[in-house]
C-alpha cells in the first residue's frame, strides 16, 4: 500500500532565534503514523511532546556533531503510531538549549504500523550541492524522506528530487526537510539536495524509508462447475 | 548558537500544505536599524493554511498568539505600523519567535 501525506499535515514551524521550544498549529488527523523532522543549530537531543491522546516518541535516528564525521548543529527524526483520530492535537520538539531550531509534522496514512521504518542513512558532506549516500529499499513504493541542516551562513537549502520545506535561521543557516515516492523493494534510495551561499557547508543530513502497510489480500471463493450428469443406468 | 551574520532584509518563511500549496510572509527590514518597514504575504488561493501565527499564547500553542496575519488568496501588503500594533517593531522581535501557519 502506498504511505500517503494527509491533509491534516500541520505547516512547518521555525524558530530563528534562541528559543527551545517549538509547537505546531493544532491539527486533526486520522489514525496514522506521524513523523517529526526536525533540524537545530546544536547537538543537543530533541525531545518530542505532544497534546491531545498518549503518544510514545520513538527515534528514527539523530546525526550531530556527536557522530564521527558530524558536523555542528544537528537533525533528528522521531514516529508515533496513532492509533484512532485525534482532535485538535499539537506537536511539541524541545531542546535544553536556546538555540535555533525548526520541526516540520508529516501526517502519515497507509504505513505498516508495525514496522513503520525500513532503509536509514545519514552523513555530513562539506559540499555545495550532492546526492546522499543511499539505503536499500525495503518494500516498493515507501516514502523516503529525507532533511538536512547547514550550519554554516551560506542560505537557502534545496532538493529537486523531493517535495521539499525549507527554513532560515537568525544567523542565515538553512536547512529542511522533502519526501518522495520511492521504487521498487530492494532499491537504492538517494536524495539530492543543494545549498545556497559561499561558506563552506557543515551540515548533518538523514534519510530514512517509511515503509507501507501490506495490501490485504482478497480471497475468492474457489469457482464452483455443474457438470451435467449421465442419469444412471437401470 | 551558530554564528553567521546578521540577517539581512528580507526574512523569508514560507511552508507547504499537503499538496505543495503554500504561505509565505516576506518581512522587510532597515539593515542598519533593524527597524520593520512592513511585509508582504502571500497564499495559493486554495492553500489549506490561511493564518500565519507569530509566536504562541498564554497556553503555548500558536494558534492563541495575538500576533496572526489572516493572509487572503494572492498577494497582500502589511504595513509597519501594523506590525508594530502586534508588537513587533525590528526584525529581532520577529526572530525571536517562531512562526508557522494554520487553517
Amino acid at each position: 500500500m502506498a504511505v500517503v501525506v494527509d491533509s491534516s499535515t500541520p505547516a512547518r514551524v521555525t524558530n530563528a532565534g534562541t528559543s527551545g521550544t517549538i509547537t505546531t498549529g493544532s491539527f486533526s488527523p486520522p489514525a496514522a503514523v506521524l513523523v517529526v523532522y526536525t533540524g537545530r543549530d546544536t547537538n543537543v537531543d530533541t525531545v518530542i511532546s505532544n497534546t491531545g491522546p498518549t503518544l510514545t516518541w520513538e527515534p528514527i535516528g539523530q546525526r550531530d556533531s556527536d557522530d564521527v564525521g558530524g558536523r555542528s548543529g544537528g537533525v533528528d527524526a522521531h514516529y508515533a503510531v496513532l492509533s484512532a483520530p485525534a482532535t485538535g492535537m499539537t506537536v511539541t520538539t524541545t531542546i535544553a538549549a536556546a538555540q535555533q531550531l525548526s520541526a516540520q509534522v508529516y501526517v502519515l496514512t497507509g504505513v505498516d504500523t508495525a514496522d513503520p521504518i525500513g532503509g536509514y542513512a545519514e552523513g555530513s558532506n562539506p559540499v555545495a550541492a550532492f546526492t546522499t549516500d543511499a539505503f536499500t529499499t525495503e518494500l516498493a513504493d515507501s516514502l523516503g524522506i529525507f532533511g538536512l541542516n547547514d550550519w554554516t551562513p551560506r542560505g537557502a537549502v534545496t532538493s529537486d528530487d523531493t517535495t521539499f520545506s525549507a527554513y532560515l535561521t537568525a544567523g542565515q543557516q538553512g536547512g529542511g526537510s522533502g519526501y518522495k515516492t520511492l521504487g521498487a523493494a530492494g532499491s537504492s534510495a538517494t536524495f539530492n539536495v543543494s545549498i545556497d551561499g559561499t561558506a563552506t557547508p557543515e551540515n548533518n543530513w538523514l534519510s530514512f524509508e517509511v515503509r507501507g502497510a501490506a495490501t490485504t489480500p482478497v480471497v475468492e471463493d474457489p469457482p464452483v462447475y455443474l457438470r451435467r450428469v449421465a442419469p444412471a443406468r437401470r | 548558537m551558530a554564528d553567521g551574520p546578521p540577517m539581512t532584509s528580507p526574512y523569508v518563511w514560507e511552508a507547504g500544505d499537503y499538496l505543495t500549496r503554500v504561505i509565505r510572509i516576506t518581512v522587510t527590514f532597515n539593515n542598519a536599524t533593524r527597524a520593520l518597514t512592513g511585509a508582504t504575504v502571500f497564499r495559493d488561493a486554495a492553500c489549506l493554511y490561511q493564518k500565519i501565527y507569530i509566536g504562541t499564547g498564554a497556553d503555548g500553542t500558536p494558534d492563541n498568539t495575538d500576533k496572526v496575519i489572516v493572509v487572503p488568496a494572492g498577494s497582500a501588503s502589511v504595513t509597519a505600523q501594523q506590525l508594530r500594533q502586534r508588537g513587533l517593531d525590528t526584525i529581532e522581535d520577529v526572530l525571536a519567535l517562531q512562526i508557522t501557519a494554520g487553517p
